[in-house]
């Protein structure tokens, strides 16, 4: 389980606005073809949130948040893209 | 025979192009910040909700876009008039011979208003508030390109017809 919505902490101060962070992970075809290979896809929100608090140094949690999550056909799979976006709190 | 087969390897490389290029987006959602001045922090309850999505041959999706919408508008409604906060994802997924099979999964804390605070009609009903801050809400995410014209002359005529 990855938080997204943390408990703020109390007297919350906005480090900065509107950070983002993005992750993707991959559902590959594998060999024999009734198989399917996870890449990077199982921890896609987890980066994402960790890739936003990145952007705003000291920041502990992100509040207002919003999640997307977008896919794509590669030819051997899908590959799925998660944007988290929201205000960085400290 | 050989030209025959060979506009028909060209074809299928354009399809493959086109496939390659596309995809679907997601529905955006955004999750509703908790006022802890509102909330009787020493109450929380912990509640669930998930939603499932098919990908059928690993393309063709079918309930797949929306399903982060889905779970969270369950998980909302399982709050009833409470308060969300420490929400926590999970995503798996699943091979069903012929497609995929993926679930979202959400797990919140919930906690009601303090006392004398009122009910939290807002989440409760969802049609106690003025009109015009429902539009101005609408006209904000719209501005903020989080609701698409569509979407958002849906949602607008939703809410006028709400109110009616």
């Amino acid at each position: 389980m990855t938080v997204i919505v943390p408990k703020p902490p109390d007297h919350a101060q906005v480090v900065a606005k509107d950070v983002q962070g993005t992750a993707s992970g991959a559902l590959c075809i594998g060999y024999p073809p009734l198989s399917l290979i996870p890449i990077g896809l199982n921890e896609r929100m987890e980066k994402a949130y960790s890739d936003a608090l990145s952007k705003a140094p000291g920041a502990t949690a992100l509040k207002s948040v919003t999640v997307e999550e977008d896919w794509y056909w590669i030819v051997v799979g899908t590959l799925r893209y998660v944007t988290i976006t929201g205000d960085a709190v400290k | 025979m050989k030209k025959g087969f060979s506009v028909c390897a060209e074809s299928l490389l354009a399809l493959m192009l086109v496939a390659v290029g596309s995809g679907c987006l997601g529905t955006k959602v955004k999750f509703e910040d908790i006022p802890l001045e509102k909330a009787d922090m020493t109450r929380g309850r912990t509640i669930e909700s998930s939603a499932t999505g098919f990908q059928l041959l690993c393309l063709i999706p079918i309930s797949i876009n929306d399903r982060l919408s889905e779970a969270y508008w369950r998980l909302k409604r399982s709050a009833g008039s409470d308060y969300l906060t420490d929400i926590q994802i999970s995503e798996s997924w699943a091979w069903a011979y012929i497609g995929t099979i993926h679930k979202t999964r959400l797990i919140a804390q919930a906690y009601p208003q303090k006392p004398g605070e009122g009910v939290n009609h807002e989440v409760a009903s969802g049609s106690s508030r003025s009109l015009t801050e429902k539009l101005n809400e609408l006209k904000t995410l719209h501005d903020n390109h989080m609701l698409s014209d569509q979407e958002y002359e849906a949602a607008r005529a939703k809410a006028v017809e709400q109110y009616k």
